[in-house]
């Protein structure tokens, strides 16, 4: 069966590789010290940003930090969404996979709009 | 041994636990074929990782939205997070999170083919590179919340990561 | 007289002709230390059971024949020595995710079609007469590709890798590297051409990076590597063609 190994370049995955590796990059940066810091210690009793209401609005009213929560969060999205798609098989799930990869890209495409709708909306500074 | 037949015929199946002789498994892959060795378990638990990453990155989109809502809901949001269970999802969670920094960035040694002159950058010194990264980004995110949205500090901490 | 040292090496037996599966037969041999299991294999066949049948030739780590499975694991059985499992038993069985012809040997049809789609040879568009000379290569020229070019086609990465034990039309890791191998020589021209074939979902994008492969392999190619970089090469290109579609490729 070696007509599938000859339709030329796949057109589309580079594109989601592309979102996984910069997703996987930003979320092995910077994710665990937000969860230790923010939600860890945080908790604990160091003074973070995130614990306080007043510096949360002032530090997101920034639109370089929305930018940065974005992009953050939302490739975590296309990172989780692309991994998944290909554990599933892992498992044995070897079936319905345009299907599987619609759904995951899916998720991860409306998780990326809800961030922005999120990070959008915030409110400025008071003043 | 474990064999499956297949329409080409008999197939050994992936590696077994060393060990010695043991009676055949059933047709197919085995199906916990990531028990037969630690790498495969590991790999297993990496792609794992990004299930409890993208949560977290939900949760805490979730606590932003508490923002607008003014400041009750938002201390009320933040102190919802501090029960246990919210503790021990983040305590997992953070496992996953270093497993998949230690594991992605050891992997990024042996992407990119980079150059300086006429040389390779050997992979050692790039995934050097990426765990200095690692902890220059922590070291920044860590300053950035001990030191951002304080009124009497000027807008130049304000930077994004 | 004091008793030889002796190891016991289970051997997969399966002959189509009266098998309705493959079962194992137990075989002890004099063990010696400087011994590989190939030799065991071959001190059978030699002196206790002529009808074990297995495929090995050089004996030293560079034909690539006498991959099986040696408890477990893909291994070259001339590299495998038996002191590192003695007094233990030594199972030996065929390697994995290949189709079962007899005993120890297995079809390899499949990957050698795979071979062939990369082709892994030197694409010209055009050929240097040859009174011009040879073509000439600097050693950071050669350095490019040389780690992908020591693959003997020993198809121990193919047993290791879960994607293609599932997957069977992943391209698989040795194609993989030795189509990159020839996209990296400086001499060659037909990286387009391959990449209609490795940049495919049977090919690059189908592996998820376990990395067994690597870690199997008894020439240090890295195949997992050089799927990584053609990995990161073609989605680099991808994108800057999305940027700069008036650019080549």
């Amino acid at each position: 069966m070696t007509t599938s190994h000859d339709q030329g370049p796949d057109r589309t995955e580079p594109f989601w590789w592309g979102l996984f590796a910069a997703g996987g990059g930003l979320t092995a940066l910077f994710a665990p010290a937000h969860i230790l810091f923010q939600h860890l210690l945080g908790p604990g009793g160091l003074p973070a940003a995130t614990a306080n209401y007043q510096r949360t609005r002032a530090l997101t009213a920034n639109p370089l930090v929305r930018l940065y929560l974005f992009a953050l969060t939302s490739l975590s999205f296309f990172h989780w969404a692309h991994r998944f798609r290909y554990y599933v098989m892992d498992f044995g799930v070897l079936g319905a996979r345009r299907a599987i990869a619609a759904l995951c890209y899916g998720s991860a495409i409306l998780g990326a709009l809800g961030a922005a709708r999120t990070l959008i909306r915030l409110p400025g500074r008071d003043e | 041994m474990s064999y499956a037949r297949t329409e080409k015929g008999w197939v050994r199946e992936i590696g077994a636990a060393p060990a010695g002789y043991r009676p055949a498994d059933q047709p197919g892959l085995p199906s916990a074929w990531w028990r037969l060795n630690r790498r495969y378990t590991l790999y297993m638990w990496r792609e794992m990782s990004s299930v409890f990453v993208a949560l977290w990155s939900l949760f805490f989109l979730n606590q932003l939205n508490q923002v607008r809502r003014g400041e009750a809901a938002y201390e009320a949001s933040v102190a919802a997070r501090r029960r246990p269970a919210w503790i021990a999802f983040h305590a997992v969670t953070l496992g996953f999170a270093i497993v998949h920094s230690v594991t992605f960035l050891l992997a990024a040694g042996k992407g990119p083919t980079l150059r300086v002159g006429d040389r390779r950058v050997p992979e050692r010194a790039v995934a050097a590179g990426a765990f200095a990264g690692w902890a220059g980004a922590s070291l920044l995110v860590l300053l950035v919340l001990l030191l951002g949205g304080r009124r009497d500090t000027d807008e130049a901490e304000g930077a994004a990561g | 007289m004091a008793s030889e040292p002796t190891i016991t090496i289970i051997a997969a037996r399966y002959s189509p002709e009266h098998d309705a599966k493959p079962r194992t037969q137990s075989y002890t041999i004099p063990y010696r230390e400087d011994m590989v299991v190939l030799d065991g294999l071959n001190y059978i066949k030699s002196y206790v059971d002529g009808s074990l049948t297995f495929r090995w030739s050089c004996r030293m780590g560079i034909c690539g024949s006498c991959g099986m499975t040696v408890n477990g694991v893909p291994t070259l059985t001339c590299a495998s020595f038996l002191r590192d499992f003695y007094p233990g038993e030594v199972v030996v069985e065929p390697l994995a995710n290949f189709p079962l012809i007899r005993d120890l040997a297995i079809d390899m049809t499949d990957f050698m079609e795979k071979l062939k789609l990369v082709k892994p040879w030197i694409i010209r568009e055009d050929e240097k007469p040859v009174a011009q000379g040879p073509y000439s290569q600097t050693p950071s020229q050669l350095e490019a590709y040389d780690q992908y070019s020591a693959c003997i086609n020993c198809m121990l990465c193919y047993a290791a890798c879960p994607v293609y034990a599932m997957e069977p039309e992943f391209l698989g890791p040795a194609a993989i590297a030795l189509g990159r191998r020839y996209n990296l020589d400086s001499r060659d021209q037909g990286a387009l051409e391959r990449l209609r074939v490795l940049a495919t979902s049977d090919g690059i994008w189908d592996c998820t990076f376990v990395g067994e492969c690597s870690v199997v392999c008894p020439k240090n190619v890295d195949p997992a590597k050089a799927i990584q970089q053609t990995k990161v090469d073609t989605t680099m290109n991808w994108y800057k063609n999305l940027v700069l579609p008036w650019g080549r490729r």
